[in-house]
């Protein structure tokens, strides 16, 4: 009977044509007592037919400041304000100043965030889902939170090379190479580790005001799955947690239902979302944003994926074999994205017994971790381990 | 005591036989004979006095041979074995099929003086409608030494179905020509006001037999029918009911479905449905398939009263709207009031959805047990005491969590998992002849989960008991007591530090007193009183499991009375002018509030007609609400709860004004109407941005007020009888609305008119059965509507380290038109009566055309972009079988 009724896939690519509605001003930016505030102003684009092409949003220039209730003023109108010796018991806004007019947010004392009592992880019990979890405690009075999560994580390359090919005519070490070479990695040249990093792209917020106290007890943040490369070695995340008002909690809320929970059978409509920021001459224009002013708490945690209990082995990623190329090859392969994994098993007897230096190839993106993926080799300075 | 006496010169025909006693003389022997050549045979040379009632489908050969002595003996087993039966009552053999001759027959029944001679049992057989007819027979009412020569006289009686004894509701009872006619009531009860003299008397009711009887009326008297169900390929019939009821009642906008013609709308899954097939109706409109809210003349989801045996159903569904919670094994049909609203009926603007169950067999023990693809069904009736006390009982479980399978990623039944069961319970007593006692139970419960850690659960519990009391022929009475009750409760332990169970219910005890009484024959006044005592459980949080740190704690609980009296007068001014007035009084009392909110309802409705077959309607209604459901998604969906008005949600009014032309064409068997209305509601409820709905003690604060404003044409074409028989209907209709407060930006749509999410201007409708012969018939089901109105994004922006969506005011846009073709072929069992049993089967095909109906049109992010998509629910052709066994 089921085949019968067989698979019915019923979500279909649908792309009717809009208007459009670009050109809206959107700030983002809370501000942060004690810290760095640091403020992005953009502004909305048009949907048009094309809304899956790749496009990237314009940014609009404007003079950021913080301004505070005894009139001192922060910043000097660059995106980064320092407000770190901002007194938390003022009120603040922010003031954006561009082309179509000053803009100001909403006159707010600075709410305090809940201590972070700990990062924690769990594991779904179908062992194919990570989930990171947050605990911690406040006064009654700050029961809305939100994150934002700053990861960095380190990965490496499916095949850990020794050596790697200096084709002739570059500059290796300050000499131009008078030959094609393979030269061995010494210590700390590794193309083997890479850091990379991201934020968190959900919308990280909770309500502690349907439990009995201000406590959250491993609260779930995000998941990670179990292939994620994230999670594949070694992850790390800057976790800044804020206290919310409770306007500013509804305000994410409906953005993250706005932009998760859409078109279901018993999704909410879409509502129309209205921020606290307002164009001082002009308060009917929409400007889209929420700004915040608290006083965060930061933490930072790490997930030894040695350590999790996670069977996340795939071997299909690295499916390679390597290639023994003669010296003669070499450019050949070379120019074809392959570079040298390590030497020739000695024993092997195709080898050609009169070379010295025989070696075997692999595609370069599987020994070259910035290949692999798109990480860096920048290693953070706090990263606990002694990858290079 | 006012009387009937039947003069019945019966003619005995005893045709030209071709059969012959064969010597020796001693033997008999027929051969190959057909049954009525037997029967002829046995009066000429064996018994004479032999009652014989044809059954038209008997097309056996009869070969019978004995001895003299024997051969009656032998004949009436072989006719038994062809499932007739023989009874010998008072001197007389009676010969027919399907039942044991009542030899007793219970007094007052039939309501025949003098009670038990052979010739009203004559009648009984008559009435039965078999071969035999009715010409020649004249019934006489009242009492001919009387000596009235003119004036009127009243007429009353039930009307009953031959085969089990259930009243007939709904039948027209009516002298052809005249306009004396009449409608039985859901009792079957008929009463009318009739010159003296000689008359012909037609009885007609939807797929039943028409009836005719001659009358001879000299003053008062009774009379009760039993009526037959029609046999399609009977030729000549041309009668029924339903077509020209437009023309006998002054109210407006009533549409009644009758659970035959549901057993035929094709479905989806082919679970018959009745609220399936109230959305097939001409000014009901829902927000896409699967949805079970259903919308009326532009009024919202919860203002529709839903009533079944007067219980009100605060959730008419299973599954979330796949089904509804109405067993059509034990419903006999649903009424629905869209326009004119009958004074007695208050507490929702926009409409009445009566849902009834049968009585049950009063002469046997029968059931059913149907298997498809969602759910089994069983269902059993009889008498307990016969013709006195019967009972129904139907029962429906699931064991489908296939289907959630097949439904798509982001429907919100993705991982679901769904069961659920129903249990129907029906008793009727006849204490006597003028009084009955009804008692009805109904519970269902359905549980549903989206994921392994949230589980839903609700439950509908109903009971009601009802006296209905004939004081005497002008004045009746129906006394209801009832308690309905919906517990709703979500269970989440998705962490085990925030598990928790939410739960809401309403619960609600009521009572209604109703009077009828009929005043100088032209006036049917009808009064009463109705109160409901409401104890709502707003929400209800408690923490589960022994870590979870949510806090238990509970709003206050919401308790009020709505009291209402109502009178309204059905008054025939004139032959061709009669009005319906009618006023209510509704009264909302708080138990902890300050304010009470009341006020007067007034149901108007007036009719004129031209002739017989054409008519004209005018009416107004106005309505109070007082209950109010708290959803924010379109769809009625699993997290909506109930509330009650309160010092500050204001209860909602609204008013419809309506007119309507009604013409019946093509020998009665075709019913034109054109209704239009315009409508009007204040106070309906909607939300503000970001508004918490659950658990949230002030509400009232997350609320807007808006007013809505309907119009629309209704025009349908039905066609009652025949072998293609159905509707088709078209509809044209706005509704939209507005803030009815100004808080400046943040005014939804600033301040102006926005369309509502189930404004969809244009519905064609077709629902049609077309009847090869009488065992096989398809049937079409046809929709297409206007693609209902969403808000869509028109703009994206990056914020919060993702890409977010700018939506379009709201309800700005359409998703594509909706159409969609369902067949069905049912093949009904044969009309074998010796069988035991009775199987029919149903071969359907939802979405025939594979159409990709729009249920949703939404963005999500992707990439540095959006990318769009639709949701469709079927968007394939669903093919289903549906398997039922009567026994």
């Amino acid at each position: 009977m089921t085949a019968l009724l067989a698979a019915v896939s019923c979500i279909y690519d649908f792309n009717p044509d809009l208007q459009g509605r670009g050109g809206v001003l959107v700030v983002e930016g809370d501000i942060l007592i004690g810290d760095f505030t640091v403020v992005r102003i953009s502004r909305s684009m048009d949907l048009t037919t094309d809304v899956t092409a790749g496009r990237h949003f314009e940014h609009v220039s404007a003079s950021c400041f913080v301004e505070a209730s005894d009139g001192t003023v922060y910043g000097n109108g660059s995106s980064r304000i320092d407000t770190r010796p901002a007194d938390p018991s003022l009120e603040y806004r922010l003031v954006v100043r561009t082309e179509t007019g000053e803009y100001v947010s909403e006159w707010a004392r600075p709410l305090r965030a809940s201590a972070i009592d700990s990062l924690s992880y769990s594991i779904s019990p179908d062992a194919t889902t990570m989930w990171v979890e947050v605990s911690a405690h406040g006064e009654r009075d700050n029961i809305y939170y939100r994150w934002i999560g700053e990861e960095t994580w380190e990965y490496h390359a499916p095949f850990h090379a020794t050596h790697y090919f200096v084709p002739r005519g570059t500059i290796h070490k300050g000499e131009v190479m008078p030959r094609d070479t393979v030269v061995a990695y010494e210590h700390g040249e590794d193309a083997y580790f890479c850091w990379r990093s991201g934020v968190v792209n959900s919308v990280l917020v909770a309500s502690t005001g349907d439990l009995s106290e201000n406590r959250l007890v491993r609260h779930r943040l995000y998941s990670m799955d179990r292939y994620d490369q994230k999670i594949s070695y070694l992850y790390s995340v800057d976790l800044t947690q804020e206290a919310l008002s409770e306007a500013a909690y509804k305000y994410w809320t409906l953005l993250e239902k706005n932009s998760n929970d859409v078109g279901g059978l018993f999704s909410p409509e879409p509502m129309e979302m209205r921020g606290n920021i307002v164009n001082v001459n002009d308060p009917e224009e929409m400007v889209l944003g929420y700004v915040s002013v608290t006083v965060p708490a930061r933490t930072r945690y790490f997930i030894v994926s040695h350590d999790t209990s996670f069977p996340r082995t795939r071997r299909s990623d690295y499916d390679y074999e390597p290639v023994y190329v003669l010296k003669k090859d070499w450019r050949r392969y070379y120019s074809n994205n392959y570079d040298v994994y390590m030497e020739h098993n000695a024993d092997d007897p195709g080898r050609d017994q009169q070379a010295n230096d025989e070696f075997d190839w692999l595609p370069a993106r599987c020994v070259k971790c910035w290949l692999w993926s798109s990480g860096t080799k920048n290693k953070p300075s706090y990263w606990p381990n002694d990858d290079k | 005591m006012r009387q009937l006496r039947i003069l019945f010169p019966l003619l005995l025909l005893l045709g030209f036989l071709p059969l012959k006693a064969q010597t020796p003389s001693d033997s008999l022997d027929v051969t190959k004979a057909e049954v009525q050549d037997l029967i002829a045979f046995l009066r000429r040379e064996v018994e004479p006095d032999i009652f014989f009632l044809r059954d038209s489908s008997d097309m056996r050969n009869y070969t019978v041979r004995a001895p003299r002595g024997e051969f009656l003996d032998k004949a009436f087993s072989a006719l038994r074995e062809s499932g007739y039966t023989v009874t010998r009552y008072d001197g007389h053999w009676f010969v027919m099929k399907g039942r044991d001759l009542a030899t007793d027959l219970p007094a007052g029944y039939f309501r025949v003086q003098p009670a038990a001679d052979a010739a009203s049992l004559l009648d009984h057989l008559d009435t039965q409608g078999a071969v035999m007819t009715f010409q020649n027979k004249i019934y006489e009412i009242g009492d001919p030494e009387s000596g009235r020569k003119d004036g009127t006289a009243t007429l009353r009686g039930y009307v009953r179905d031959v085969a089990n004894g259930e009243p007939l509701p709904g039948v027209s009872v009516y002298v052809p020509g005249t306009r004396s006619y009449a409608t039985t009531d859901s009792y079957g009860f008929y009463k009318m006001v009739l010159p003296l003299g000689e008359m012909k008397l037609s009885f007609s009711g939807y797929s039943m037999e028409d009836v005719s009887l001659d009358l001879m009326v000299f003053g008062d008297g009774s009379l009760d029918v039993t009526m037959k169900e029609k046999v399609y390929t009977l030729k000549g019939a041309t009668v029924t009911s339903e077509s020209a009821s437009h023309h006998r009642t002054p109210q407006m906008g009533i549409e009644k479905v009758r659970v035959n013609v549901i057993k035929n709308v094709p479905v989806v899954f082919g679970e018959a449905d009745a609220l399936k097939v109230v959305m097939t109706l001409p000014g009901v409109k829902t927000v896409g398939e699967a949805a079970s809210g259903f919308n009326v003349r532009g009024g919202s989801t919860d203002q529709n009263l839903i009533l079944f045996n007067d219980g009100t159903i605060y959730n008419p569904n299973h599954m979330f709207g796949i089904l509804s919670s109405f067993n059509t094994d034990v419903i006999s049909d649903v009424e629905l009031y869209k326009s004119s609203i009958p004074a007695s009926y208050g507490g929702r603007i926009s409409s009445v959805l009566e849902v009834k169950s049968r009585e049950g067999n009063s002469k046997k023990i029968q059931g059913s047990l149907g298997l498809g693809l969602l759910t089994s069904r069983l269902h059993l009736e009889g008498p307990i005491v016969k013709d006195r006390t019967t009972f129904i009982l139907g029962g429906r479980t699931t064991y489908s969590n296939w289907l959630f399978k097949l439904l798509p990623e982001n429907s919100d039944y993705t991982g679901g998992k769904a069961s659920f069961q129903d249990v129907n319970l029906g008793l009727n007593h006849k204490i006597n002849a003028n009084n009955s006692i009804h008692a009805y139970g109904y519970w269902s419960r359905d549980k549903f989960s989206f994921s392994n850690d949230t589980t839903f659960r609700y439950r509908n519990v109903n009971g009601s008991l009802k006296w209905h009391s004939l004081f005497n022929e002008n004045h009746s009475m129906t006394l209801t007591v009832g308690y309905d009750s919906y517990h709703y409760s979500l269970e989440d332990s998705y962490s085990p530090y925030t598990s928790y169970l939410l739960s809401t219910a309403v619960d609600q005890a009521f009572a209604k007193l109703h009077f009828r009484s009929s005043v100088q024959g032209s006036h049917t006044l009808d009064y009463g009183v109705n109160a409901t005592r409401y104890d709502l459980n707003p929400g209800r949080l408690t923490a589960t499991g022994d870590s979870s740190t949510v806090s238990s704690r509970a709003l206050d609980r919401e308790r009020a009375v709505e009291a209402a009296v109502f009178v309204s007068d059905t008054w025939r001014i004139s032959d061709n002018l009669s009005a319906d007035l009618g006023l209510r009084w509704s009264q909302f009392f708080q138990a902890a509030g300050e304010k009470s909110y009341g006020g007067p309802e007034f149901r108007i409705s007036g009719k004129y007609s031209f002739n017989d077959l054409t008519s004209v309607k005018a009416g107004f209604n106005t309505m109070r609400q007082y209950i109010h459901m708290i959803s924010n998604s379109i769809n009625v969906s699993p997290t909506d709860s109930w509330r009650l008005s309160s010092d500050r949600i204001r209860p909602q009014t609204g008013w419809q004004a309506a007119a309507g032309f009604y013409r019946t064409l093509l020998d009665n068997t075709v019913d034109i109407s054109l209704e239009a209305y315009y409508k009007r509601v204040q106070h309906y409820i909607d939300y503000k941005s970001g508004a918490v709905l659950v658990m949230n003690p002030n509400l009232a604060d997350d609320l807007i007020e808006t007013e809505n404003r309907s119009y629309g044409v209704e025009l349908m074409v039905k066609k009652t009888l025949g072998k293609l028989n159905g509707w088709v209907s078209y509809t044209w209709s706005r509704s939209q609305l507005r803030e009815m407060e100004d808080r400046g930006v943040l005014t939804v749509n600033g301040g102006r008119w926005y369309n509502a999410a189930y404004d969809k201007p244009h519905d064609v409708k077709f629902v049609g059965n077309y009847r090869f012969t009488h065992r096989y018939s398809l049937s079409v089901n046809l929709d297409y509507s206007t693609g209902r109105p969403v808000t869509v994004p028109i703009g994206v922006y990056e914020y919060g380290n993702g890409t977010r969506l700018v939506y379009s005011e709201r309800n700005s846009y359409r998703i594509p038109d909706y159409f969609r073709l369902d067949l069905a072929f049912i093949i009904e069992p044969g009309h074998y009566l010796k069988q035991l049993t009775h199987m029919s089967l149903t071969f359907g095909c939802y979405n025939v055309t594979g159409r990709k109906n729009p249920y949703s049109i939404y963005y999500t992010p992707y990439g540095n972009g959006v990318k769009g998509h639709m949701l469709s629910v079927f968007a394939v052709p669903v093919p289903y079988v549906n398997f039922n066994l009567k026994f």
